[in-house]
């Protein structure tokens, strides 16, 4: 468990120094000067040069990132170019809406998937064809496409849930869940896919191996070998795949929130990329790395705690 | 006359991270080999017998110790000179499974040898290996099929063509028959020693047998822990063995004869 | 070569290659192809739906939509063509390099790539973005770097396995350098699951590309590509809907027909692609006319037992017409070479075949119940509690992720219904009972942290849990020392005396056979050619395939004087003859041999043979 930790640790530190340093090292590969491409063809001489300073752009690489970064250890992400506003408040106010789709998506995908899964490894044949072409189609349809699908169907055609929009819990549960609704299905479907797939096929290894055979030999029930035995076997690869669907899940933000015009971080991010508010675009590529680090730990200890070797390691 | 192969004090180490100290496979090993004869190694799995013939044939990470082959000296000598002796040293494997690459038909893995060693190439090759295919027992429109078109005793048969068609003076037999059923088993012994007699070629002869040993061998060296614990005449070493570990290997390994083995069960579990 | 010709044996893959090959060309050429200039608008046309001059209609400012997918093709495609290129470079020449050099090397390339994994992909992407403004080309070359990493795995794994093997060895040692073993040995390997991560890779290239165009981050209005169609049929979704679909389904398309030919690959590799055999000998099970009915006697009684695999005229049988009895607390060896039939008569005994497999006729009765009246749950209480098995793998046997002590105890609960505390006790008991000396620590560890010989011992202790009137044992010391071998058969003669268990047991070894068992019987593909008491067995067969194999053992024969070795092979049951099915291999053999079944006979009391010529044998000897 040490070792794992202690690994985990490598890892997400480098991680992190990746994707905090990439805009700075990004806007130094840039041609031209980062101010100046912010601003277009329009902007002052005074503008530019306020910019500059803004962005730190007159001083050298390592000291911009360095600045940066004492202030994002104090939780300080800069400002918004455009607004002025902190980044961190900006992010703050767009949380919620991004934790409740991918929470939602996370539940809908391991539930269904998980479910669809299991029935297909121990039913014979053509659950199992389902799944394949089920998950087949899943990972093939373009997420943003399908939520336009889903809109046009159910919430023009057939007016059941609205068709973009985000309503805060505070004010009415209901319409808050009505409006999650498209987007979590849109964002979950393939993760049903990916989930149902592996699940499945991480259960038909577990069903050929030759301890589930020794288990019916020694009399034990059908249900305590796939259900105590085999699941928690195929357990160590769904709770990795799981994991990496979450992150999935939050990159998927970026196109299913702009789908459904919510107001969460994949908006901002799309937002402040097309205007180069690069402080914000920053601000969010942290926030998402430190869910892949954090959702990663959580991966790390689950497996750990089912898998007695990687105890040892 | 001199020795073919002399192997003096012999140490191999393998790492194992940095929590453990390495570890010895081989720890002072010395066994000699004269030509047209075999050498048997026998002993228990992890003892450090494969370890020995890797050694041999330039694949063990040896630490200290000499190999001498035909009088030159192996450990240490330049990869180019390891590859031109493989023309000398050759070695067929356990597993007949895993030995042959599945994707190439069978005579294609057997030029490979004729062709890196410049022996022959074109018809000339083509007409060695169906040669040898004959030789070792297998008709010649094998060359076009697959390894999986053979059963084990023919891939095994296989293997024994490409390690001895390029006429080496020393095989390494890796517990060549030990995943061969009885009756293979005796087919490849037997064609063995068929190529031992006409070829004058030396074997080390790796197994956990002791009746295939002592059926094989001229000498014996018994391996415990990467250390030779007895070495004799395959004869003294099987039927009157000094070595303590000898002793229980022999006890341990069961008689096919009914009357004896029951005899000696009786008589070890007595009271 | 093989591979190929099993990926077109596939027609859905193959219709999937052929659909993008037809894509990929209309894009390519669609200067010639398109019916009209992707951006000139007709008003007139505004909104219209197939008809003969639009194929696939017109857009909200009467842009042909066929014209505008064909040009908007030529952006996603190239876009997820550069990444897809990066993609390979990067994968393959890392992966093999990683897979074969290893070492430090090795150890650096993994981290990296580790860490490349961890990256969410998207938002470095929009990252990028950012700061490029526009620029799809460094985004897609930024997408095959951050991905490169599947690939890498994937190469590097197949790398370093087929380096370990045994072939790439011999190849070393037949004087191969090693840039030839890499060309000629390793390469082949790695290109079937190369090409599956290059579709799989290619069809996330494609949804990204076209995800990043919806989001108006590819090219610049009036441009066409596939993803900013949608963006711009999403603009007039309630009144014009038929706008989404010709660029969804098309990017839909594309990447489920990605997914179709890397399924193909994959599944055409993993196959050896050849066609299933069909068993020239499958024919009915026919009685033997010899043999009594089932010895009421017996704790256990085999008749006429024939199994198969696969399913109707498919069906291969594998083995035939067995008979045997065991008697109460007597050990019956079944013994034979590899694929004659042991494990799965040892298996049809417990009704464990395993998918595929199934009883085609005969009879077992056990403690005096018919095992075909009983029905499946009946069997299944009786594993454990009347018939226990000893596995051959001892290791793979147990579940890894359980410790000893839950798995011995959940056993012991299922029989006994008791307590856990009386359960616990049980254990305890067990592990003395198998000649473990610390049980309770035994009963804290996981299964690998146990020696084979351990690990076997455990097996016998699950076996014993429901205190089985019959044991059987696959090979149970095939996988261990000799030394330990003997304290395992040591174990199990001792704890057979003790509960008057029968046993049968199934091995190859005739010293284990000699060592442990009452009687034998010898199998020979798939069928029981000779029972007989072991001693009688050993010293005057029967059965000319008994006396040869026993010829042909080394131990006791001359040394260095050539074994009488059997000629031939043991026929798979794929070709086993009509007649006898040793007749190809028999020095005794006669037409007669050759033409019908062989009966089992009883030519002695409490012996069996299945020979016609057994006269001519004891004879001659
Ligand atoms: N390539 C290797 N790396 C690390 N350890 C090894 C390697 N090859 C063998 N060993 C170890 O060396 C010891 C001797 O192994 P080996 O020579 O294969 O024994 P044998 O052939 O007698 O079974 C074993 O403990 C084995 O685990
Ligand atoms: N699951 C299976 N599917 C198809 N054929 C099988 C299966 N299991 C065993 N066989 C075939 O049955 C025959 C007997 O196998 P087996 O009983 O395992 O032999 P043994 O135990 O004597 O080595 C072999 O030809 C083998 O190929
Ligand atoms: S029946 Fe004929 S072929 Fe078969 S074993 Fe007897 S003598 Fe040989
Ligand atoms: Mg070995
Ligand atoms: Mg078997």
């Amino acid at each position: 468990m040490i070792r794992l930790l202690a690994r985990w640790l490598g890892t997400s530190a480098l991680l992190l120094f990746v994707v905090s340093a990439l805009t700075f090292v990004l806007t130094a590969l840039a041609p031209g000067d980062a101010a100046r491409v912010i601003l277009g063809k329009n902007g002052t001489e005074e503008q530019y040069q306020a910019l500059r300073l803004q962005l730190g752009l007159d001083e050298p690489l390592p000291v911009r990132y360095w600045n940066w970064l004492s202030g994002a250890l104090h939780g300080d992400l800069g400002v918004s170019i455009y607004s002025q506003q902190s980044v961190t408040d900006i992010i703050g106010g767009r949380l919620a809406p991004t934790l409740a789709l991918v929470v939602g998506g996370l539940i809908f995908s391991a539930v269904l998937g998980i479910a669809l899964g299991i029935a297909s490894a121990r039913g014979r044949g053509r659950l199992s064809k389902v799944t394949d072409v089920i998950s087949l189609l899943g990972v093939s349809i373009p997420p943003f496409w399908l939520g336009f699908i889903l809109v046009t169907a159910f919430a023009v055609a057939l007016p059941l849930f609205p068709a973009t929009g985000y309503v805060d819990f505070a004010s009415s549960p209901s319409e808050w869940a009505r409006s999650l609704v498209l987007p979590v299905i849109t964002l979950g479907v393939g993760g049903v896919a990916l989930i149902a797939k592996q699940t499945r096929d991480a259960m038909s290894k577990q069903l050929s191996l030759d301890y589930v055979d020794a288990m019916r030999a020694q009399g034990l029930s059908e249900r305590s070998i796939v259900f105590r035995h085999v699941l928690k076997n195929a357990a160590i690869p769904i709770t990795t795949v799981l994991g990496i669907l979450f992150t999935g899940l939050f990159s998927g933000t970026v196109l299913v929130e702009n789908v459904f015009a919510l107001p969460g971080l994949g908006g901002l991010i799309v937002q402040a990329t097309a205007s180069h508010d690069i402080p914000i675009v920053e601000g969010v590529a942290l926030v998402f790395a430190l869910v892949v680090v954090l959702t990663n730990l959580v991966v790390d200890i689950i497996n750990g705690l089912l898998n007695p070797k990687a105890r040892l390691a | 006359m001199s020795k073919l192969l002399e192997v003096t004090d012999l140490t191999v180490s393998y790492r194992r991270g940095f929590r453990h100290p390495p570890l010895l496979a081989n720890d002072g090993v010395s066994i000699s080999i004269s030509r047209g004869k075999t050498l048997g190694i026998v002993g228990e799995s992890g003892s450090g017998k494969s370890t020995l013939g890797d050694a041999i044939l330039g694949f063990a990470p040896v630490s200290s110790g000499s190999i001498r082959f035909d009088g030159e000296e192996l450990v240490g000598a330049s990869a180019a000179r390891r590859r031109e002796l493989t023309k000398n040293i050759q070695v067929i494997f356990q597993n007949p499974y895993g030995s042959l690459n599945p994707a190439k038909p069978v005579g294609a893995t057997l030029l490979e040898p004729l062709v890196a060693h410049r022996i022959a190439s074109g018809a000339a090759a083509t007409a060695r290996v169906e040669e040898w295919l004959e030789v070792v027992g297998l008709p010649a429109d094998a060359a076009k099929r697959y390894p999986r078109d053979f059963s084990g005793g023919q891939r095994q048969r296989i293997a024994i063509a490409r390690a001895l068609l390029v006429e080496p003076e020393l095989v390494v037999c890796d517990e060549a028959v030990s995943a061969l059923d009885l009756s293979i088993q005796a087919q490849i012994l037997n064609l063995l020693l068929d190529l031992q007699h006409r070829l004058g070629v030396s074997y080390l002869f790796i197994t956990h047998d002791m009746a295939v040993v002592e059926h094989m061998a001229d000498r014996v060296a018994v391996m415990h822990r990467g250390v030779v614990v007895e070495e004799g005449s395959a004869r003294d070493v099987v039927h009157a063995p000094t070595a303590e570990y000898t002793q229980a290997l022999l006890a341990a390994a069961p008689s096919p004869d009914p009357r004896i083995q029951q005899a000696r069960r009786r008589e070890r579990t007595a009271p | 070569m093989n591979s190929v010709r099993a990926f077109l044996r596939k027609p859905l893959a193959v219709a999937a290659l052929v659909f993008l090959v037809v894509v990929v060309l209309a894009c390519l050429f669609a200067d010639v192809l398109a019916p009209y200039d992707p951006i000139a608008q007709d008003l007139a046309a505004a909104n219209s739906l197939p008809t003969p001059a639009h194929l696939l209609g017109a857009d909200t400012l009467g842009r042909d939509i066929l014209s505008r997918l064909l040009f908007g093709g030529q952006v996603t495609l190239s876009g997820s063509l550069v990444a897809v290129l990066v993609f390979l470079v990067f994968g393959l020449t890392l992966g093999m390099l990683a897979g074969y050099v290893r070492g430090v090397l090795d150890v650096v390339l993994t981290k990296i790539v580790e860490v490349l994994y961890a990256v969410p992909v998207i938002i470095i992407l929009l990252v990028v973005l950012s700061v490029f403004s526009q620029n799809l080309v460094v985004a897609m070359v930024t997408l095959g770097v951050l991905g490169f990493g599947g690939l890498f795995r994937v190469v590097r794994a197949t790398t370093l396995a087929a380096s370990g093997e045994l072939y790439v060895k011999a190849a070393r040692a037949s004087g191969l350098s090693h840039g030839k073993v890499l060309w000629r040995h390793i390469l082949p390997n790695v290109w079937g699951p190369v090409i599956v991560q290059v579709s799989l890779f290619a069809a996330s290239a494609v949804l990204v590309e076209s995800g990043l165009a919806f989001l108006g981050f590819s090219v610049k209005a009036p441009d066409p590509s596939w993803g900013s169609m949608i963006s711009d049929a999403s603009q007039a979704l309630t009144r014009y809907p038929w706008l989404l679909v010709p660029p969804g389904a098309t990017i839909a398309l594309v990447v489920l027909c990605l997914g179709l030919v890397g399924d193909g690959v994959r599944d055409s590799m993993s196959r050896d692609g050849r066609a299933p055999a069909r068993n020239t000998g499958a024919r009915a099970a026919l009685p033997d006319r010899d043999v009594p009915e089932t010895n009421d006697s017996a704790l256990l009684s085999v008749r006429d037992l024939s199994v198969g695999f696969g399913r109707g005229s498919d069906t291969t049988i594998v083995v035939r017409n067995v008979n045997f009895d065991v008697m109460r607390g007597e050990a019956l060896g079944i013994v034979g070479e590899s694929g004659s039939g042991k494990t799965v008569t040892a298996r049809a005994l417990i009704g464990l075949l395993g998918s595929g497999g199934r009883v085609l006729g005969g009879s077992i009765t056990f403690d005096g119940v018919s095992l075909g009246t009983l029905g499946r749950s009946a069997l299944a209480r009786l594993r454990g509690s009347g018939i226990g098995l000893i596995p051959q793998e001892p290791m793979n046997t147990l579940d890894p992720v359980f410790t000893i002590g839950s798995q011995l105890r959940e056993v012991i609960r299922r029989h006994d219904r008791s307590s856990r505390r009386a359960s616990e006790e049980r254990a305890v008991e067990l592990l003395e009972l198998v000649g473990i000396h610390d049980p309770a620590a035994v009963l804290r560890k996981y299964p690998h942290e146990l020696s084979g010989g351990m690990a076997q011992r455990i097996g016998i202790a699950l076996a014993l849990a429901g205190r089985p009137k019959l044991l059987i044992a696959d090979e149970p010391t095939t996988a261990l020392d000799v030394t330990v071998q003997q304290q395992i058969l040591d174990l199990l003669v001792e704890l057979r005396h003790r509960f008057g268990m029968a046993l049968v047991l199934v091995t190859h070894d005739w010293g284990v056979l000699a060592d442990v068992c009452d009687r034998a019987a010898v199998m020979y593909a798939g069928e029981v050619v000779e029972e007989a008491a072991v001693v009688e067995l050993y010293e005057r067969p029967l059965h000319p395939y008994t006396r040869a194999l026993i010829a042909a053992n080394p131990h006791g024969a001359v040394p260095g004087e050539p074994l009488p070795s059997i000629p031939g092979q043991v026929p798979p049951p794929t070709a086993w003859p009509k007649g006898c099915h040793f007749a190809s291999r028999c020095a005794l053999a006669t037409d007669a041999c050759r033409e019908a079944p062989i009966p089992f006979v009883l030519p002695e009391p409490d012996r069996g043979s299945r020979c016609i010529r057994i006269d001519a044998l004891v004879g001659e000897a």
